[in-house]
């Protein structure tokens, strides 16, 4: 098994019509035949019951703060950590800000984000693909929200897990860029299935490259109908100003609901 | 590798159903997986025998049921089974699908002795 997600490599994969849904289930008996049967114990629990309260909890923590966590969530590279640097020294004076950020390894990303004067908390995962709720409540233990404030949480560079974990955000925002493929939604569905905006991101290096932003969007709308997509790059004033209003348009919105 | 969270999770859960319900051996456990819960069955599997290990579920059976998924088509209403998020409607050809079901990742249920 790949040891970065733990997919499964060539030799480990099932043929196809074994895996497909809605066949018969897999089953992997490791029980010799004969034994005692037991009691069955209906559960219909959710897996993600756990993640999903203190997610709940996260989530009224930002809400009586009366600040609103947006989730960003991308591939690596996609420059998450740039497009953050640049919104921070944007939005300074206009509101109060705190970001989390999730990598592996290192305080890299936290360092860049406090050089523009705004706190940040770095949180390092270690050997897991993904923040989960519990690592955001650690981290809001450790740094309080501050009234009215704009939280940013930097997920870990990855299109796949971070997807199926709740972190009580008030909303998810995915980022592409132009550098990347057109097909990245279809590639990885789940990350935009989810998504309340996609930014397509260093939009400035369009006309060096042959990236179609029509074909993306269309994808983008296959995968997450009418969700709301907007271009940024970071190389000047301009190429923000939507996301910025977003932001703002965002914020107002989500005080206007919590009245 | 987040099936590894997901089974420690799954471990939890069965663990806080022995203590409430007195058990302690499971023989089975069946999950239910949607097509569009971010999860394969197979790295599932490779988790499970790991987190399995010294725990309530060592030596238990682990069973996925994979339902199909279901979506709402943008320009028909039809709601139709699904397999893929990137499918077309099989009634009026749209892309235009929104899914409404799919994202089951739960414990069914259990055999316990």
């Amino acid at each position: 098994m790949c040891t970065v997600c733990g997919c499964p490599t060539e030799n480990e994969k099932k043929p196809e019509s074994e895996t497909s849904a809605g066949v018969k289930p897999l089953v992997y008996d490791i029980t010799a035949p004969g034994q005692e049967k037991g009691r069955l114990i209906q559960i219909e629990r959710d897996i993600l019951s756990k993640n999903d309260k203190i997610a709940r909890s996260n989530s009224e923590a930002f809400a009586e703060a009366g600040s609103v966590a947006i989730n960003l969530m991308s591939s690596p590279g996609s420059g998450k950590t740039t497009l953050l640097v640049e919104t921070l020294k944007a939005l300074r004076g206009r509101f109060p800000t705190l970001v989390i950020e999730g990598d592996q390894h290192t305080s890299n990303d936290a360092d860049r984000i406090r050089e523009t004067g705004a706190p940040a908390i770095q949180i390092n995962t270690g050997k897991v693909c993904h923040l989960d709720a519990q690592m955001i409540a650690d981290a809001l233990d450790e740094m309080p929200v501050e009234t009215g404030s704009v939280v940013f949480i930097e997920n870990v560079g990855n299109l796949l897990c971070p997807a199926s974990f709740d972190l009580g955000e008030s909303a998810r925002v995915v980022l592409v860029s132009v550098t990347e493929g057109e097909d990245k939604p279809l590639k990885y569905p789940e990350m935009f299935a989810t998504a309340d905006l996609v930014l397509v991101t260093k939009s400035d290096l369009l006309p060096h490259l042959d990236f179609d932003v029509e074909a993306l969007s269309e994808n983008i709308g296959k995968i997450c109908p009418g969700v709301e997509i907007i271009r940024t790059s970071t190389k000047s004033v301009d190429g923000l100003s939507d996301w910025l209003s977003w932001i703002s348009a965002f914020g107002i919105r989500q005080s206007q609901a919590a009245e | 590798m987040h099936e590894m969270a997901i089974m420690n999770s799954v471990r939890d859960l069965v663990e806080d159903e022995a203590r409430e319900k007195h058990f302690s051996v499971v023989k089975s456990i069946t999950l239910v997986v949607g097509p569009f819960s971010c999860v394969d069955p197979h790295a599932l599997r490779f988790s499970f025998d790991a987190v399995s290990r010294a725990s309530i579920l060592e030596g238990s059976k682990l069973v996925v049921e994979q339902p199909a998924g279901k979506a709402q088509c943008f320009d028909c209403e039809a709601i139709v089974d699904v397999l893929s998020r990137d499918q077309d409607c099989p009634l009026c050809s749209s892309s235009r699908l929104l899914m409404v079901e799919g994202d089951e990742l739960a414990i069914k249920n259990l055999e316990v002795l």
